[in-house]
């Protein structure tokens, strides 16, 4: 019973969230409507007991990459009326693309539902086994190779995007801590004593 | 307790009793850290006022005891604000935005032995969660303020908190290594067994990175370049009066406890005792000294408290670019290297997890 209405309470503010990163006219509102979503998103997870999934969600895409968004967002001041214009243009491709993507989870749900029995098995053994140290155990030693890949090409993708954004300027002036620390006070300061009448 | 509620509503499902039974330990903890958060603020004025040579406030009730209080009804009193071409809608939310993760994040906080509110299995990852959440109500905050001031004041906050986190985290990923759990109380009961075996040592540079980067992650002394009065008068909180000013101070001091509570759970055993494993102690009459207990915990994040207040008292504040490349260039790798310290001690089998 309590079950459900957290449930369907969750998933309702999913939805309106949902709409709201599309209805909202103020992409700053979109935004944090987004965030909403991933939060009731990871409320769900929570529910079906994939603690560690759900808390990631919100750790990653809340914590730091729509932090990143709203930054831009409101660096960049959008107008909200040019935001608005291509909307009805775009309407019916996005209708179209959402029909597509609904009709293909619908058919992966009625026609392969014998498929999900095996998911079923691993929600229910995380009640014995701590969720976040089975995903561990298996990427680390059932799958490491594809882990070990998709770290690889996340390091990659960490290194191209810095040396692209890295420029070294030249004559720029620097602070440099070691020197300042190193610097003898008494090459610094001269003290003169100035006689009285000798200007 | 539990049972006394449970029979005196047993016509009702367990389920809701679960529930009533939460709410109650929620509403204890939270009264208890706003009246924490309010002899904070009077000690946190005592304290820098002895450390400035003055006696700091001494007006209000014996001692001055009563100023926070004062100060409060003031705020609540005052009227609230809100600029005419702000955003009503975020301006009126943000404060709570940071409020509430900063309270929802002592959810998972263990206090003593037996009393936790939930005691779930990802424990430190939903801290990092919940204290990733606090920079949207400082960024909306500045943004909604349609200030530039309040603006420029949020950017800074919120670079300064993204970037802190990651330190942050990777110190809280050697806990984890040395702990074996992210259930926080199982954390704790890895410490067990006297000052020697809490994780301050053999962790120490993150003990001292976690604790360096909580107090830049809270926007306070010596980091608090958030709120840099000199050049952008109060940061993201300039526009707001009242009760929307009063969240902001409650969140940023809830914070200050959580982060000191945290660092002492995490790094100095929690409700270990300090005398725990002294033998003489432990056969003579003072067996007390040497129980874990509430009063341990409470002790150790008493002092961090102080740490906090000291370091506001005896540091100027930094330079920007000062802050960022003591984040990036000093504390993560200090971190990552010590991860990597970590790993071989684990292998070698010393330090505390030699089973």
């Amino acid at each position: 019973m309590l079950l459900e209405i957290i449930f369907y309470t969750f998933a309702s503010i999913l939805i309106c969230a949902s709409l709201g990163v599309i209805l909202f006219k103020n992409p700053v509102y979109s935004a944090v409507s987004l965030i909403l979503a991933f939060i009731t998103t990871g409320m769900l997870w929570l529910l079906l007991e994939a603690e560690f999934l759900a808390i990631v969600l919100v750790l990653v895409y809340v914590g730091a990459v729509m932090v990143l968004f709203l930054f831009v967002i409101m660096m960049l001041n959008i107008h909200q009326e040019e935001e608005r214009s291509g909307f009805t243009k775009i309407a019916p491709i996005a209708i179209f693309l959402g029909l597509v993507i609904a009709a293909e989870l619908i058919a992966l749900y009625w026609i392969q539902s014998d498929q999900f029995s095996g998911l079923e098995s691993i929600s229910n053994s995380s009640l014995s086994v701590d969720n976040t140290l089975l995903l561990g155990t298996e990427l680390f030693t059932k799958y490491i190779l594809s882990f070990e890949i998709a770290g690889f090409i996340l390091l990659l993708a960490i290194i191209v995007s810095i040396s692209l954004t890295l420029r070294t300027r030249k004559n720029v002036k620097k602070q440099i801590a070691s020197d300042q620390i190193a610097a003898d006070p008494k090459q610094r300061v001269r003290m003169v004593d100035i006689k009285r009448g000798e200007n | 307790m539990k049972e006394l509620l449970t029979s005196f509503l047993s016509f009702l499902d367990p389920q809701w009793i679960n529930l009533i039974w939460s709410l109650f330990q929620i509403a204890i903890v939270t009264v208890c850290l706003i009246l924490t958060v309010v002899f904070l603020v009077y000690f946190e004025r005592k304290v820098i006022g002895y450390m400035h040579s003055r006696v700091g406030p001494n007006r209000v009730g014996p001692k001055g005891t009563l100023q926070s209080i004062a100060d409060t009804i003031k705020l609540l009193l005052k009227e609230v604000i809100i600029p005419d071409k702000a955003d009503r809608f975020f301006f009126l939310l943000s404060p709570l935005l940071l409020l509430i993760p900063a309270l929802a994040a002592w959810a998972v906080v263990p206090f003593s032995p037996e009393f936790i509110i939930a005691d779930i299995n990802a424990g430190l990852l939903y801290l990092l969660a919940l204290t990733s959440f606090g920079v949207y109500g400082v960024i909306l905050a500045g943004w909604a303020s349609n200030s530039k001031y309040a603006f420029l004041g949020s950017m800074r906050a919120a670079a300064q908190m993204v970037a802190y986190e990651i330190a942050m985290g990777f110190a809280l990923v050697g806990v984890l290594m040395a702990g074996g759990s992210l259930k926080l109380g199982e954390i704790v009961a890895a410490q067990s067994g006297g000052v020697l075996s809490w994780f301050w040592i053999p962790l120490f540079p993150l003990f001292i990175v976690y604790f360096i980067s909580g107090i830049a992650e809270t926007n306070r002394h010596p980091f608090d370049l958030a709120e840099g009065e000199a050049e952008i008068v109060a940061g993201f909180h300039v526009e707001y009066s009242g009760i929307g000013f009063a969240i902001f101070f409650l969140a940023e001091y809830i914070n200050m406890a959580l982060i000191s509570v945290l660092t002492s759970i995490l790094f100095l055993g929690g409700w270990e005792s300090f005398f725990a494993g002294i033998s003489f102690l432990e056969t003579s009459g003072f067996s007390f000294l040497t129980e874990p207990s509430l009063f341990w915990l409470l002790l150790k994040t008493l002092f961090f408290l102080f740490v906090f207040i000291w370091l506001r008292a005896s540091f100027p504040r930094y330079r920007y670019d000062q802050l960022m490349s003591l984040g990036w260039k000093v504390l993560i790798p200090i971190t990552i290297l010590w991860i990597g310290v970590e790993c071989v001690m684990y292998v070698m089998q010393i330090g505390p997890w030699s089973v």
